[in-house]
């Protein structure tokens, strides 16, 4: 979910139409818009990340506006005859980002509020079409400051400017290293020579690319005309938010220029507006829905998802405005169609298929155990299953585990392999508390097994540990082995030596011909270590 | 010898104090009570009776003697000119405890608070010495704190103060001639008056009902886990069989066969744990191959992503971040139709550490696999749920979008008390991840939000307590 926000005033001008709070709520959320809060006339919504056309006040109009059947079809987007410029790009510069559209807009007044709206829809583009500039990086700039032609050019490092948000000149790496947006962004150039940057006829440089603008030719109220770049490494996802800009650029009133790109080996004029053909069965319709749409109705409820439709037989035509990238397959369309006719007027049907249900056999498994230790008065404790290396190494195990690369924090960086650690951390948080205190945990934990595709086995275990002043091997091994009674296996236990357990009262333990735990008195090491001034004893068996 | 003769020939040696004759005659505390305060009527001792308090560190003030007051960790924490936020996250405080440090490192004039635009800074002043850890500690190891100490902390609630009586016997006269009379007065019946009959010459000494009782620790199974069971009972119920999945995934089976492609944004390490030490593998090279033509050119009628997919990224191991990768399992492993399968098991994702959000929590997500399944149909399963497993019969689906399904819709619940809450998501699996998976029939899949559900369950709004160590708390106190 991406997060904006709107101007009430703004959207009801664009809908040609005011609606109630309430109302617009209604309509918002059906649209894949939530609306978060309305507060002065703003609108703070969530919109759906496969929406980016609806990240402006003008988008989110258009959509709103079809859906009350006041506009239809596909918004016209009135592309004037002659390109406003031409863009070179230069061999080097398009080593690095391969593609560039663009293209101007005039004839429009920005007001704070809109020229804020725009640099919120771009900012918003940057961040998720764009991937944080990786794939799409959008540049506004104001146009009449600057000499066409531009070059798209790759230049050196020590090449300087002043960009936004700071009052000198500054060479690429300065910015790279030292101004805030370049230290964010600057990953995105690491490695390279030289540096992509968009240059006009007169040498001035209009920007590093994808990283910041310069100062001098930036958009504020006073703009007439505005200069947009878009440049990426995918061409579509360029041209498609692109379209998006200028889409609400004109459902504002500004005129659009196209821009001619020269590349070395081809010309393109940009943005390309030609929208994509897509068509669906009827009968794929009816069936994904469990409806029954003539192709006429399923045209018409498209034309109101502002695509145009047209029935034809046992098709339907569609053409989507280019401002719009979500359709891969026509199941897409459907949804279009399912959105049109609103979710909430679809009768749901009962389920009819008949199979059989079942709790799996290793909950059940678990649940019989959980059932038989809190039985013999063992409280049942639910720990995570990040913990840290510090909580693992204090019960002295030895047991290898895995570690998580990117943690949040370092008290959960690592993934148990045993449940008895997680045990004994509970046991020294509760020094306070009364005693006896009998623990145990049934639940599942990693084991690091190269012989697996996932090389980590993931394993149901169960521990279970007495705790107070004559808790004994005695007293857990007579719990296990009416544990083993019910698990229908025959309990063996073989000593061995363990730093975890006092030397001499510790097993390995052994159900039913094979090795699945361990036993044993916890060493006084541990327990001294971790503050616990009381006796205890434990096992941890794997469950079948 | 009968409990009356053990006592009184025990205080012949000489005055004691209750406790000490509980074990010497080896009687619970409470029944000598009781015994001497009947004594006491009848004149055959003296007691004498005092009281004084003692001070406790409650749970909260052990974890500040531990771990420093919240306010001395905020104000350790605070590098001047640091946003708040930042000091609280470093502190490792959240929720109340922000709240509670801030305003006594205010308090203390530790740190002073200062606006900068919409943000608030702190800045560092006095020199911290964290008294109210120390003077717990003491408590703690049972030293001195003085009064106005100690009333600070119970006004903090971090110690309680404890009445404790104590009562010290001394026989009389009279408690001398009454030894050997007790001989037909027992408290106990015993199999050996079973036995030989001698239960009808015994008189059974009366209880004093109002110190009957002791203090119990009861076992008991974890109240989340039982939620959760009832959840499965529920499912099991409906037609779905419960199935599992490892923990530990590959991104293939995460991500990759879901269809979401490799540059999608809750791909990043913000949104997915990974794992140290290398790849895994997918033996079923048909699979990797279906799989990577679905994301690259397409498959069953779609243009697909259109970008070079990089089998490397998929084998990166990561921490499973949605159960759907269990269901992606299920799906290429020859499943039949008709299926209705469940799964509820833990996830990860990196997040804020708070009461509101933790990096672990339980899914409880499923599918159906049949010919002929609908939107229509979705939409009665989602509305059965809402029925059976959270007891409403009010719904409303809401528009969502999951990269693997399509459509793709949120249910949500009206709850008598708090409205419409989202209870969950659901969608019918896109063709691309399907026909990669091998799968000829609509599936439809779901997933119920129920952490939020089992927080009302055991009365909390902490998440963190469906993962408690406080043993009280587990003991249901």
């Amino acid at each position: 979910m991406v997060s904006i926000k709107l101007d009430k005033t703004l959207l009801f001008k664009a809908v040609g139409k005011t609606l109630s709070d309430d109302a617009l709520r209604v309509e918002l959320e059906q649209m894949k818009v939530e609306v978060e809060s309305i507060d002065d006339g703003v609108l703070s919504v969530d919109v759906t990340g496969d929406r980016p056309d609806l990240f402006g006040v003008n988008g989110v109009a258009r959509a709103l506006a079809g859906r009350l059947g006041i506009a239809k079809g596909i918004p016209s987007l009135p592309l004037a005859k002659k390109p406003a410029l031409q863009i070179i790009v230069d061999k080097d510069a398009r080593a690095i980002r391969p593609f560039v559209v663009g293209a101007v807009v005039e004839g429009i007044r920005f007001s704070d509020d809109s020229i804020a709206e725009i640099f919120q829809l771009q900012e918003k583009l940057d961040l998720t079409v764009g991937r944080k500039r990786k794939r799409v990086s959008i540049g506004l700039y104001d146009f009449d400051n600057l000499v066409p032609p531009f070059h798209f050019k790759a230049l050196p490092p020590s090449t300087a400017f002043t960009p936004l948000k700071s009052d000198k000149e500054m060479t690429f790496d300065e910015i790279l290293s030292g101004h805030p947006t370049g230290i964010e962004n600057a990953k995105l150039l690491a490695g390279r020579k030289n540096y992509p940057c968009l240059v006009d006829a007169a040498g001035e440089i209009l920007s590093l690319i994808p990283i910041i603008n310069n100062v001098s030719s930036a958009v504020t109220e006073k703009t007439t005309r505005i200069f947009i770049d878009h440049t990426g490494t995918e061409e579509y996802a360029c041209n498609s938010s692109l379209n998006i800009l200028c889409q609400e650029f004109a459902d504002a009133g500004a005129k659009v220029s196209p821009v001619e790109v020269v590349y070395p080996d081809k010309t393109v004029l940009t943005p390309d507006t030609t929208p994509h053909k897509l068509r669906v069965a009827v009968a794929e319709v009816n069936k994904a829905l469990g409806a029954s749409f003539s192709g006429k109705q399923v045209a018409d409820l498209l034309v109101r998802q502002r695509i145009n439709a047209t029935a034809q037989g046992d098709w339907v035509d569609a053409q989507i405005p280019a401002y719009r990238a979500d359709f891969l397959h026509p199941v897409d369309l459907i949804e279009e169609v399912a959105l049109a006719y609103g979710y909430n007027n679809f009768e749901p049907l009962k389920p009819t298929a008949y199979t059989v249900g079942s709790v799996s056999p290793a909950t059940m498994r678990e649940n019989s155990v959980r059932d038989f230790l809190v039985g013999a008065g063992f409280l049942e404790v639910n720990t995570y299953i990040t913990t840290n290396e510090a909580r693992i190494r204090a019960s002295r195990s030895q047991a290898a585990f895995a570690e998580i690369l990117n943690p949040v924090s370092e008290e959960y960086a690592v993934l148990r392999s045993e449940l008895l650690p997680n045990l004994l951390d509970v046991l020294a948080r509760n020094t306070h508390v009364s005693y006896p205190q009998n623990l145990f945990e049934a639940g599942e934990v990693i084991v690091p097994n190269d012989k697996l595709p996932e090389r980590m086995e993931t394993r149901l275990a169960v521990a279970a540990i007495a705790c107070h002043s004559s808790a004994s091997l005695t007293e857990v091994a007579s719990v296990l082995n009416e544990l083993a009674k019910r698990v229908n296996g025959k309990l063996f236990l073989k000593k061995i030596s363990s730093p975890q357990f006092i030397e001499g009262r510790a097993a390995e333990v052994n159900l039913g011909g094979k090795t699945v735990g361990v036993i044993g008195e916890i060493h006084p090491a541990v327990l001294s270590g971790l503050g616990i001034s009381m006796p205890a004893a434990a096992f941890e068996i794997d469950l079948p | 010898m009968n409990p009356e003769e053990r006592l009184l020939k025990e205080l012949v040696k000489g005055e004691r104090e209750a406790s000490a004759l509980a074990e010497a005659v080896t009687l619970p505390l409470d029944t000598v009570m009781s015994l001497l305060s009947r004594f006491e009527s009848e004149g055959l001792v003296s007691v004498e009776r005092e009281s004084h308090s003692r001070f406790e560190a409650t749970a909260e003030g052990g974890e500040y003697a531990e771990a420093g007051s919240p306010e001395y960790r905020l104000a350790m924490a605070v590098s001047d000119g640091a946003l708040l936020e930042d000091s609280v996250r470093r502190a490792r405080l959240s929720g109340a405890g922000a709240g509670i440090a801030l305003q006594w490192a205010i308090r203390n004039k530790w740190v002073t608070p200062r606006k900068d635009g919409p943000a608030t800074v702190l800045e560092k002043s006095g020199k911290p010495v964290d008294s109210v850890a120390e003077a717990l500690r003491r408590i703690l190891a049972g030293k001195k704190v003085s009064e106005k100490e100690l009333q600070f902390l119970v006004s903090r609630k971090l110690a309680v103060c404890r009445e404790e009586k104590t009562a010290t016997a001394a026989i009389t006269p009279a408690g001398r001639k009454a030894i050997g009379s007790h001989s037909q007065e027992s408290s106990q019946l015993t199999p050996q008056m079973l036995k030989d009959g001698s239960w009808s010459k015994v008189e059974f000494r009366e209880y004093d009902l109002s110190t009957i009782t002791a203090p119990l620790s009861v076992a008991r199974k974890h109240p989340y886990k039982e939620f959760l069971n009832r959840i499965r009972v529920e499912l099991a119920s409906m037609g779905f069989r419960e199935v599992h999945g490892p923990l530990v995934e590959l991104e293939f089976w995460n991500m990759d066969a879901l269809f979401m492609p490799q540059d999608h944004p809750a791909r990043e390490v913000h949104d997915v744990f990974k794992l140290k030490g290398g790849k895994g593998a997918v033996q079923d090279k048909k699979l990797v191959y279906g799989v990577k033509k679905a994301h690259e050119v397409g498959l069953a009628g779609s243009r697909g992503w259109r970008y070079e997919w990089d089998p490397e990224i998929a084998m990166q191991l990561v921490l499973r971040s949605q159960t759907t990768a269990v269901s992606a399992r299920q799906l290429a492993s020859g499943l039949e139709a008709p299926a209705r399968l469940f799964c509820i098991g833990r996830v990860f994702r990196p997040d804020e550490i708070d009461w509101k959000h933790f990096i672990e929590f339980n899914q409880c997500e499923g599918i159906v696999m049949d010919d002929g399944l609908s939107f229509r149909e979705l939409l009665g399963y989602l509305k059965t749920f809402a029925v059976n497993v959270f007891g409403v019969k009010e719904v409303k689906f809401i528009p969502h979008y999951y990269p693997f399904t399509e459509p793709s819709v949120d249910l949500a619940i009206k709850l008598p008390d708090r409205g419409w809450v989202e209870a969950g998501g659901a969608g019918m699996f896109r063709p691309e991840m399907l026909a990669a998976l091998g799968v000829d029939k609509p599936v439809l899949a779901w997933g119920l939000g129920i952490d939020r559900f089992a927080l009302s369950g055991i009365n909390t709004e902490d998440i963190r307590d469906l993962f408690s160590t406080n043993v009280e708390f587990l003991r249901g106190k």
